[in-house]
């Protein structure tokens, strides 16, 4: 009889929820009579992200202090829990914009794969080894590098799919390789035992370090990783950008800030230093380029390399001040990148084309809610007040200035300047003229109002200035989850 | 809820419902609809303004700051935000102002912006920069303020750009816009400052901890506020985005130039006076570039032939004057000063949106003249804010204008008698400038072709109603609104607003009346010059050499477009072109191509894009690795 390991199977709740949302609609997808696919695997997927983020609610409260399980490979804490609350919101709302997309096949498939990428992120914010972390990376990659191309008529996406492969792949060839150099550094796979080996300086766990460090700033886009992002999210359906703009980011973010502080707390002043230079390539580039853009999904996608940045300013500050400045950052952030992609895959599925600043002219006026909501994420986005963005970076940049990066605020805050001026930019092209003076020709007339879509809409909106009015609780809890990090 | 507040929550909410309700609504009203809601928000939000001030004055001396709280989101330890708003004598004149001037303009807006395509969106932004001004004048903390500051910023953008087919227009909003965000940035910065060495937000708690704190701090905090404040009042530097914003629609520059942004400066630099005289250097810089705007924008504005542009550097000219007076403390004098000229800016430029209506578009004076007899009733209106312009008695620029220079003489050292002469200066200036405008619009032998004169003929040459009647209504307080400080006589007006903000100097009433000999003369003196000039036509600046660095403005775009714009252009234009267009957009057309052929073709042009991101990303990690390694 082999010993197997005690499974607590409360903390790989809402990770089982989603796997079972997942392998039950993808049965359904084959079984149910053709008519109702879509709906019975769009509901499921939908059950299985509201059922994760309760599961992880119920980690959340129930978890007083970190404990790890499952031989070692996963911990238990209100850090993943936190992830997992917003990761499941997340892919809740991603549900409801994908629902009108037009799709002529495996309709119910789509929620299948998008059921499992939810729930190899939510397994992958509670990785506590570098087997775990590496398993958890490639599960829910795996899925989007399916997600990406599923638009199989559109050349783009059938690009973004083949490009998000290859480069991804090259990202997790990284990775692994500096795991592989820790491990023989330390002879630990554990984030906790890692830092206990006590291997000092040694300089093959420094170059592991630098290659995990890379590796994840791959995943949550940060520059000079970032390559891939305006090209994937440019081609993917708009749906599938949206949800790995805000749930890919919160996982990635929360894990490389898990990572750096479990497993290399010796090393700290190593890596602030990098994390420090790497938002602030972020904060430049991601801004400048954005400026340079006229498509509405790549904009956004220079937009979430900025957004990096700034969370990655967070993470150089290496206190728990700075890890409660991006959890917070973290959940306004998701709600605006959901919803603005939302408005962006609306307007898409109006034009049958690519959304170009001009295409949204006028949507202002022809669709007030879904304006005046694209209008709420530039603000949120620009850190303007009564959005939970300006709140977010407020704690940003106070806890890098703690931490003594005043160079980092003074970037940011700069960086911020910048970026109002393309944010307002789309505002600007909302209110113009509407689109049939422009002769923005919609494709087969104006499709019918897509209810599922506007709730998702009108939920992010409420988050987003929901975060600004409702700021105390999302920051205790994101203290609580702050401090099951070894500050 | 505290009586006196309730108004003030009305008055700031109004017009924020009011822009909500046209946004909502879009095409399921009529034009004529939203611009009935966004004018009677406005003057609902005056009626609020107006209980508040009744209520507050009948309190007791000394019991006239009112905090309301309506929510408080955010408590960490000492520190605590709320959405609450200060209702206390500074904050009822400004909100008076605000509402009162801004529901006249945005009245009088009905009958300019009639047939516009898009009257909709035109007064949606406007009630929003009414709320976003109220928002900023009502905010009981330095975040909503914030808030207020932001809004203001945004809205203006909107609205200066509202002509948006008029590529100067998106110019000149983007221009605006990017002047404001950098004072922003500093006003942010100070904020940051702020929280970090008092630990909270609140005016009250702010004013008593800024004594217990660093030189260094105090200044650099000072600093940062005099940044946002003189980019939002278009002060020298950051004046440039101010006479472009002429490419608006008349109201709206109005609507920013009178009652609202550009006097957020001002009110900034009174509401937050504890934090200057903590730093009396920096507000002493604050009272040196009002001494250097007010003359050098009164000379620029002699070369002007544009009618919105001479009146445009009027403004700077006139912020200059409150910049001065806050600058030494003439607290009261600053805000009465900026209640005046939104009367009297109001009205020219109502008078020259009517001018401008009835020209149909012509704004350039050289092609006015004579109008006198064609617009009787403007021509009236435009005359009284002239001479309340120049502060002849007993206008109402007189009073406040007069207030000012003399708190300079009394402030007296270098700094008072330097500062006052500018002022004398500037009142020459201003007698020039404006009488040249006037004679050269309203006299002399009329100019208008045919065409116009036949639209004359058909009646309705002075505009609809709702046009006449904020003009009329600005005429009697551009009048009569300068009687509320007469020296010697009676202050009330100093008084209350000084129950906020302490004067720091108090001119005698033997200062008060010498100066305003000296400076009446002087403004005569302006006048006969601008009238000698005119008969004799020709212009006040004769000197071509000065012309041409006046008609540059002093050559400071120039110096603003060699330093920042064109580097930063160029940079841009490299990353468009040597960045994006060979690796990405190139790419993306061979590959769209390659798809129509075989999968082979897609495959090969997919390598090399492929391959320069895969190298970038190496070499990235090496240059990790290598300096990890190299620093351990």
């Amino acid at each position: 009889m082999i010993d197997t390991p005690k499974v607590d199977w409360f903390a790989l709740g809402p990770t089982l929820a989603l796997l079972g949302a997942s392998g039950v609609a993808l049965l359904a997808s084959v079984l149910v009579p053709a008519w109702m696919r879509k709906g019975v695997a769009a509901g499921l997927a939908f059950l299985g992200f509201a059922l994760a983020a309760i599961l992880g609610g119920a980690v959340f409260a129930e978890t007083a202090s970190p404990e790890t399980t499952i031989a070692g490979s996963m911990v238990q804490d209100r850090l993943g829990a936190f992830a997992q609350v917003v990761v499941g919101a997340i892919g809740a709302i991603v549900v409801l914009v994908s629902w009108a997309e037009p799709r002529r096949s495996h309709r119910g498939e789509y929620y299948a794969l998008l059921a499992a990428a939810g729930a190899g992120m939510v397994f992958f914010v509670t990785a506590s080894n570098l087997m775990t972390l590496f398993l958890g990376l490639e599960w829910f990659s795996l899925c989007l590098y399916v997600l990406v191309a599923y638009d199989t008529h559109r050349a783009r996406s059938l690009e973004a799919g083949l490009k998000y492969l290859i480069v991804g792949g090259f990202g997790s060839a990284i990775l692994l390789f500096g795991s592989a150099l820790v491990y023989g550094a330390t002879g630990e796979l554990g984030f906790a035992e890692i830092a206990a080996a006590g291997a000092g300086s040694d300089p093959f766990l420094v170059a592991g370090l630098a290659m995990v460090l890379g590796g994840l700033a791959f995943k949550v886009s940060a520059a000079p990783f970032h390559m891939w992002t305006p090209d994937v999210y440019q081609g993917s359906p708009s749906s599938v950008t949206s949800f790995m703009s805000a749930a890919t980011k919160v996982a990635a973010m929360l894990v490389l800030l898990r990572v750096l502080t479990t497993a290399f707390p010796e090393e700290r002043e190593i890596w602030t230093v990098a994390v420090a230079v790497l938002a602030a390539v972020s904060l430049v580039w991601g801004n400048l380029a954005a400026f340079a853009q006229r498509d509405v999904k790549r904009l956004l996608a220079f937009s979430s390399v900025s957004h990096a940045g700034f969370m990655l300013v967070a993470v150089a500050a290496g206190t728990e001040a700075g890890a409660e400045a991006l959890l917070y950052y973290l959940v306004p952030y998701a709600a605006m990148s959901v919803g603005a992609f939302a408005v962006v895959a609306a307007r898409e599925r109006e034009l049958g084309r690519d959304v170009s600043l001009e295409d949204l002219a006028g949507l202002g006026w022809e669709r007030p809610l879904l304006g005046l909501s694209l209008w709420v994420f530039m603000l949120g986005f620009a850190g303007f007040p009564l959005t939970g963005g300006m709140f977010g970076k407020l704690f940003v940049f106070t806890a890098a200035y703690e931490a003594g990066d005043w160079w980092l605020v003074v970037l940011g805050v700069l960086a911020t300047a910048v970026s109002i001026a393309y944010y307002l930019n789309v505002v600007r092209w909302l209110y113009m003229r509407t689109g049939a003076d422009l002769g923005v020709a919609l494709a087969g007339g104006s499709p019918p109002r897509d209810a599922a879509l506007e709730v998702a809409v009108a939920l992010t909106v409420l988050v987003t200035v929901g975060s600004f009015f409702a700021a105390q609780p999302i920051l205790d809890a994101a203290a609580d989850a702050a401090r099951s990090l070894p500050f | 809820m505290n009586a006196a507040v309730t108004g003030a929550w009305v008055c700031l909410l109004a017009p924020l419902a009011g822009a909500l309700a046209i946004t909502l609504a879009g095409e399921r009203i009529s034009r004529r609809t939203a611009g009935w809601i966004s004018t009677l928000t406005t003057f609902v939000a005056f009626a609020g303004a107006l209980d508040a001030f009744i209520r507050l004055w009948a309190r007791n001396h000394g019991d006239r700051e009112v905090l309301s709280t309506a929510y408080t989101w955010l408590a960490a330890g000492d520190f605590e935000v709320g959405f609450q708003i200060l209702v206390d004598p500074l904050s009822t004149v400004m909100m008076l102002v605000v509402s009162g001037v801004g529901g006249l303009i945005v009245w009088y807006s009905m009958g300019y912006m009639a047939g516009d395509d898009e009257e909709r969106r035109y007064f949606a932004y406007m009630s929003l920069f009414v709320f976003s001004m109220l928002l900023l004048v009502e905010a009981g903390n330095f975040l909503l303020l914030l808030v207020g500051w932001g809004l203001v910023g945004l809205a203006s953008y909107l609205l200066i750009g509202f002509w948006h087919e008029r590529a100067e227009a998106v110019a000149a909003a983007k221009k605006a816009f990017v002047v404001n965000a950098f004072g922003d940035a500093t006003f942010a910065l100070a904020l940051v400052l702020l929280v970090w060495e008092t630990g909270t937000l609140e005016y009250p708690s702010v004013f008593e901890r800024v004594d217990g704190l660093s030189s260094t701090i105090v200044t650099l905090v000072a600093l940062g506020l005099l940044g946002g404040a003189v980019a939002k009042s278009a002060q020298i530097p950051l004046h440039t985005w101010l006479p472009d914003a002429m490419e608006g629609p008349t109201p709206v520059s109005a609507l920013i130039h009178a009652a609202t942004m550009v006097t957020a400066g001002v009110y900034l630099l009174v509401r937050t006076s504890p934090v200057f005289e903590a730093a009396v250097e920096i507000q002493h810089l604050a009272a040196i570039l009002g001494a250097v705007t007010l003359v050098a924008a009164g000379l620029i504005a002699l070369v002007q032939w544009d009618i919105k542009r001479v009146i445009a550097y009027s403004t700077m000219s006139q912020i200059g004057y409150m910049f001065l007076a806050a600058g030494i403390g003439a607290y009261g004098y600053a805000i009465f000063h900026l209640m005046t000229h939104a009367f009297f800016k109001a009205l020219l430029f109502m008078s020259a949106g009517v001018v401008i209506h009835h020209l149909h578009g012509e704004q350039d004076i050289r092609r006015m003249g004579g109008l006198r007899a064609v617009l009787p009733r403007t021509h009236v209106a435009f005359g009284v804010g002239t001479l309340a312009l120049v502060g002849i008695p007993p206008l109402a620029g007189f009073w406040s204008k007069d207030g000012i220079i003399a708190s300079a003489l009394a402030t007296g050292g270098v700094l008072g008698w330097s500062l006052y002469l500018a002022a004398l200066v500037g009142a020459l200036l201003t007698g020039m400038y404006a009488l040249r405008l006037y004679f050269a619009v309203w006299q002399g032998p009329p100019r208008e072709t045919e065409d116009e004169a036949h639209t004359h003929a058909s009646g309705q040459s002075e505009g609809p109603l709702s046009m006449l009647v904020p003009v009329g209504v600005l005429t009697c307080l551009s009048t009569i609104g300068g009687l509320l400080v007469v020296p010697g006589l009676w202050k009330p007006f100093e008084h209350w607003v000084e129950e906020s903000a302490e004067a720091l100097v108090h001119p005698t009433v033997a200062q008060d009346y010498a100066t305003s000999v000296v400076a009446v003369a002087l403004g005569l003196v302006g006048v006969w010059l601008a009238r000698r000039a005119f008969e004799h036509g020709r212009q006040l600046v004769t000197d071509p050499t000065a012309w041409r660095i006046l008609e540059r403005k002093l050559y400071v775009d120039e110096l603003y477009d060699a330093v920042f714009y064109r580097p930063a252009a160029a940079l841009a234009v490299t990353l468009r072109q040597d960045v994006e267009g060979p690796v990405v957009e190139r790419s993306l057309d061979e590959i769209g191509a390659g798809t129509l052929h075989a999968g082979g073709e897609l495959s090969r042009a997919q390598s090399g894009l492929l391959r320069t991101y895969a190298i970038t990303v190496a070499f990235a990690v090496s240059v990790l690795v290598v300096v990890f390694v190299a620093v351990r």
